[in-house]
């Protein structure tokens, strides 16, 4: 395998590599991987490349099958990959947005510093563990009806704060202010509300955390400070999605898809890859079916901000307002996008698939709050709980190369059975302690499939886009707590 | 590991291989299957199930339906909060199936829940008779 893909790709510069279209029967573009040497080598032990050739056989795709240097092996599309689609032409997938919908990231800053909480630690992850449920084989804390789901689904994050989850000023920092606006509820399954009935306001369980942070580098200090961070601040970072109502939307839809192939005589190179074009009836209904999962995401993690911002104020004796517990911005890393675009010469509206990987906007970008139309858009890329988190800002090129998207996180390298047996004689959770890491999990096993060392080194990821002009890093985080559904 | 099923290994996500003399136990051991990965064990005897569902599928063929089997017990495990671990299958044709399955409420069951199996996938999704006429299966699970 190694081999084949080493004749099959070329380098296009220090990070960039492609995969012609000519490699493949059927591929209506080359695939564009960015990554370093280190990284590529990664990336050649598993089947993604293979992947991002699959995806340049969708109809319409434009520019380029792209993937991130976090790549890697998903079903279907790979995760970290990028494609953009014609809207009259060109298909929507929903493999190519993954099952948990708008799953993404949210930070928040505060003007404490490690001293201020060194000796609350315990307390504040503890209280954490029991505030916010991982929903795993259980309820969460809010109870939703029928009717009130689909209040959810219409307007994500601000049904949240309306409801008292949070503050107005939230929406403002959350990417689409937190509601897609095309959401339509009246066509959601029966099925997928029931699973979002007792899914709101619950973390989940894999690579979904929230952390405890400490801002420990600033690479680009004006822009730093006018985004909110600087160098030894408490932060915390929240990693959650559309929990099971977004999975059973997706589920609903991959049946109905499967189907629209054949009816619309698609010819695919794998199943998990199965799309309607995007303004067919298919495609239309599963764009406002995604739209209320993506919406119930930002429910999601404004919910569970608003109980971390309760926790750290009963600790710590202070309101959040006190605290300055305010939110940098809210980015989701599994969505498709119909944005507007400059491509072949001509401003176009395209449907961006991003699974795995991050919207990044440039300065002046008219989606853009008021306070980030100078500096482009919060970036924000979570590593694994043992190493570093990172806040970036979206850039012009990232416009012109990637249709304004950015890698997503670390991207494993161990399979999570192999994480397991290599910490088989180790107690992670003692060895992150030792690194002053406090670590809640429901399990052992958790703990050992989502260590360091089953992931890249976010670092060198972020780098790779950072010296490609893609997203370039402004601040770095590193873990002081975690909790893990 | 039972001889029925061998969980497989991808780098984000997790599959199983499955066996079965018969399609209807390749479907009960594709279930079992299931229930191992999302309890980290070989689920609890049968004679402790307390409740049963009716489930019914289609499917345009025997790969669809068995992602829809699957995908219809992950929905009855996620919303009712049960362990299923008795799967009776009543009638199976390449595009009907009707079974029925039981379980124990997650809360009184001696079992944690390992993984959360957000979907059954179509990647890779695979089932043919074997050389010895007996049923094969792959399936991959996102986690």
């Amino acid at each position: 395998m190694k081999n084949n893909w080493g004749n099959i790709l070329r380098r296009i510069d220090s990070n960039i590599w492609e995969i012609s279209k000519e490699s493949y029967p059927g591929m209506r573009v080359n695939g564009r991987i960015y990554a370093s040497d280190n990284l590529i080598g990664q990336i050649l032990a598993d089947q993604s490349l293979k992947q991002v050739a699959n995806v340049a056989f969708l109809p319409g795709i434009v520019g380029y099958s792209l993937a991130m240097p976090d790549i890697h092996w998903g079903y279907g599309f790979p995760i970290g990959g990028v494609a953009a689609t014609g809207l009259e032409d060109g298909v929507i997938s929903p493999g190519g947005v993954g099952f948990d919908i708008n799953c993404g990231v949210r930070l928040i800053r505060s003007n404490l510093k490690f001293q201020d909480i060194k000796d609350k630690m315990p307390e504040i992850i503890e209280a954490l563990y029991k505030k916010i449920p991982s929903g795993v084989g259980s309820e969460g804390i809010i109870k939703l009806n029928s009717q009130e789901i689909k209040k959810v689904m219409a307007k994500g994050a601000q049904w949240a704060v309306e409801k008292g989850y949070g503050e107005k000023e939230d929406i403002t920092y959350t990417e689409e202010n937190g509601r897609m606006i095309q959401a339509n509820p009246d066509i959601i399954s029966k099925k997928a509300i029931q699973r979002g009935l007792f899914q709101l306001g619950t973390l989940g369980s894999g690579n979904h955390f929230l952390e405890i942070q400490l801002v420990d580098h600033i690479y680009q200090p004006e822009i730093a400070r006018q985004i909110g961070l600087e160098e030894g601040m408490v932060t915390i970072l929240i990693h959650t999605g559309s929990r099971g109502f977004g999975h059973q939307v997706c589920t609903d839809h991959l049946s109905v898809m499967q189907k629209a192939v054949q009816r619309y005589n698609i010819n695919l190179p794998d199943k998990q890859l199965a799309c309607a074009p995007v303004n067919s009836p298919e495609g239309e209904k599963y764009y406002q079916a995604m739209c209320c999962a993506a919406n119930f995401a930002w429910a999601n993690r404004q919910c569970i901000m608003h109980w971390t911002r309760e926790v750290f104020s009963k600790a710590l004796h202070l309101s959040a307002e006190r605290l300055e517990l305010k939110l940098i911005y809210d980015v989701a890393h599994n969505i498709a996008k119909k944005e507007l675009h400059h491509y072949n010469g001509r401003s176009v509206k395209l449907c961006v698939h991003r699974k795995g990987a991050t919207r990044a906007f440039p300065p002046q970008h008219p989606e853009l709050p008021l306070k980030y139309k100078d500096i482009g858009q919060p970036v924000l890329i979570p590593g694994d709980m043992g190493r570093f988190s990172f806040c970036s800002v979206g850039t012009k090129k990232a416009m012109n190369e990637t249709f304004g998207s950015t890698c997503h996180g670390a991207g494993r390298v161990m399979s999570r059975g192999e994480a397991k047996r290599e910490a088989k004689n180790r107690n992670i959770a003692d060895e992150l302690k030792e690194r002053n890491i406090l670590v809640k999990a429901r399990s052992k096993a958790t703990l050992a499939e989502e260590m360091s060392n089953a992931y890249k080194d976010v670092s060198e990821v972020v780098d790779v886009m950072d010296k490609s002009g893609i997203s370039r890093k402004v601040a770095r985080m590193r873990p002081l707590g975690v909790i893990k559904g | 590991m039972s001889k029925d099923y061998k969980v497989i290994e991808h780098m984000a996500d997790i599959g199983l291989q499955v066996f079965g003399e018969t399609k209807e136990k390749l479907f009960q051991n594709a279930a079992r299957g299931m229930f191992f990965i999302i309890t980290g064990s070989s689920v609890l005897a049968k004679n402790e199930s307390e409740n049963y569902w009716t489930i019914e599928c289609e499917g345009t063929n025997t790969e669809e339906l068995l992602v829809e089997w699957l995908n219809k017990l992950l929905y009855i495990h996620s919303t009712d909060f049960v362990i299923l671990n008795d799967f009776v299958i009543e009638s199976l044709t390449d595009n009907n199936l009707l079974a029925q399955s039981g379980g124990i409420k997650i809360k009184e069951s001696p079992f944690y829940i390992e993984k959360e199996i957000k979907a059954v996938t179509y990647h890779n999704l695979q089932v043919l008779k074997n050389k010895k006429n007996s049923w094969e299966a792959t399936v991959v699970f996102d986690i």
